[in-house]
């Protein structure tokens, strides 16, 4: 595998499976995503603008994603995720991301806990996510980001 | 009483059930009103959409749980615009929905010279009732006993959606966020309630390549407040303090229950991996994130919810609150002005 194909690029809405909120297609991203990622992966772009992801499956394939990057042996790790979800703050934004993945604690029902759990997790595992938020507003590709989100925060 | 000899009861409706005005019906039943035979007259209406005949649904089901013990006989409209208005959010298929089902559609008698064309646009003025048939109007219920379990519901309710939100085109809001926001206060429907819910959707063209959108949810369960008050009830020392938890239980308002249905983590059904305890906020600021004003009216308030910022204290929801006498239907009310590019020909 070559330095470019260590970079995944994945297009949940390309693939045909907008509709994450059914758990059926949220493992059929899963299983895509197992089965494209090897252990050489460095970043995953995760594209699941105009994507329908409710916090309640969202695990389905971000526990994944994060299980293959943390499994890498390349040595600079990012997962991007590109969302229409807008939810205004960074902490509420990632809440309905990663509320329910391995990385956070069942008793971390604040916002703020689950954006530190996704911290602490981010700096133990050298691994850097960043979440950019388009706008839903529109169907255009082109269109620019409103906002991006780091974690662990402060890292850019 | 025997119910097979029991007098429908009148339920006459006001001449505008356009947008919120349908809160002013108030189809209590008095002590004396056992009947499940319901009589809906419609005759006086002049004006109709579905955000206004959402509202009204709820209204008139508000708190009934045996829908299969309801009759319902419905007295149409005078005025042949309404009726089509009312067949075209299919008053008929709701209605045998919610009730045992025997409502014939009485608008197949009409001449057709009557009915509106839907192949040409225009701007229909009949009585009072003003529409254009490019709006789309539709109505969803949300019924949790229709379905084997609470994810085939949801995957239904979402599949509706999905297929009336797609017909926004070219889209002027953001529909993914709309049905994930629909979907979380689905979710408090089924986990909640012990009602239905009522979807409306309104997309209306304007004048200037605008276009005004509107949601509604209903709720006919307890609503909110209830079944927080009922939960603490149930719950004693919830807070570590007795004193300040039976205090809420007997004296709390409808704020202090929201206030409370508010907070991070909160749930009456917490530890069963499915509720978390952010649903309310969620779907607030799921809305708000996407333009839209938003305001939630329980129990005897309303909460004006437009670009609050979260945390939601006591003393924001407080100072963004007022009391009305409209009856205890949960409802809440998305709302949005959208500029468009129009499409080049």
């Amino acid at each position: 595998m070559n330095q470019h194909q260590n970079d995944l690029v994945i297009n949940a809405k390309e693939l045909g499976l907008a509709d994450l909120d059914f758990p059926e297609c949220a493992a059929s991203l899963n299983r895509h995503i197992d089965k494209v990622a090897t252990t050489l992966v460095a970043s995953i772009n995760l594209d699941v603008r105009w994507c329908v992801i409710i916090y309640s499956q969202a695990h389905i394939f971000l526990d994944t994603c994060l299980s293959k990057l943390v499994g890498s042996t390349a040595d600079s790790k990012r997962l991007i995720i590109l969302t229409t979800d807008n939810y205004v703050t960074r902490e509420l934004t990632c809440y309905e991301l990663f509320r329910t993945t391995s990385v956070v604690n069942i008793s971390d029902h604040d916002p703020k806990s689950v954006s530190a759990a996704l911290d602490r997790y981010c700096l133990n595992n050298q691994l850097r996510i960043e979440v950019q938020v388009f706008s839903g507003d529109t169907e255009d590709p082109s269109a620019s980001m409103i906002c991006s989100y780091i974690f662990p925060e402060n890292t850019l | 009483m025997d119910n097979k000899r029991a007098k429908a009861r009148q339920l006459d409706v006001m001449p505008n059930i356009s947008g919120a005005l349908s809160l002013l019906h108030d189809f209590s039943p008095s002590r004396k009103e056992t009947s499940t035979k319901m009589h809906v007259n419609l005759a006086n209406v002049r004006r109709v959409d579905s955000i206004g005949l959402s509202i009204l649904l709820g209204l008139l089901f508000l708190g009934k749980r045996n829908l299969e013990d309801y009759e319902i006989q419905l007295t149409w409209s005078n005025s042949n615009n309404v009726n089509e208005m009312l067949r075209k959010l299919d008053i008929v298929k709701l209605l045998n929905t919610l009730s045992s089902g025997n409502i014939s559609d009485g608008l197949q008698g009409y001449q057709s010279d009557k009915l509106i064309d839907s192949s040409e646009p225009q701007r229909l003025v009949g009585g009072r009732a003003t529409y254009h048939v490019d709006d789309l109007q539709e109505i969803i219920l949300f019924c949790p006993t229709l379905h084997a379990n609470r994810q085939a519901a949801l995957d239904s309710f979402s599949r509706t959606l999905k297929n009336i939100v797609g017909r926004d085109k070219p889209r002027t809001f953001n529909h993914e966020q709309i049905i994930k926001v629909f979907i979380e206060l689905a979710k408090n429907t089924f986990d909640h309630s012990c009602g239905f819910g009522i979807a409306g959707l309104f997309i209306a063209n304007e004048i200037n390549n605008s276009k005004s959108i509107q949601f509604v949810y209903c709720d006919t369960g307890d609503g909110i407040c209830r079944n927080v008050r009922s939960y603490l009830e149930d719950t004693p020392d919830l807070f570590g303090d007795k004193l300040s938890s039976e205090r809420l239980k007997q004296k709390g308002s409808a704020i202090d229950f929201l206030h409370r249905a508010f907070q991070a983590g909160f749930s009456t059904k917490l530890g069963n991996d499915l509720n978390y305890g952010m649903g309310l906020t969620l779907i607030a600021q799921g809305a708000t994130g996407c333009g839209f004003n938003v305001w939630l009216k329980d129990a005897d308030s309303m909460i004006d919810l437009s670009g609050l910022e979260e945390p939601y204290t006591h003393e924001k929801l407080r100072a963004r609150s007022c009391k009305t006498t409209a009856p205890n239907l949960l409802v809440f009310h998305l709302e949005r002005e959208t500029i468009y590019e129009p499409a080049s020909k």
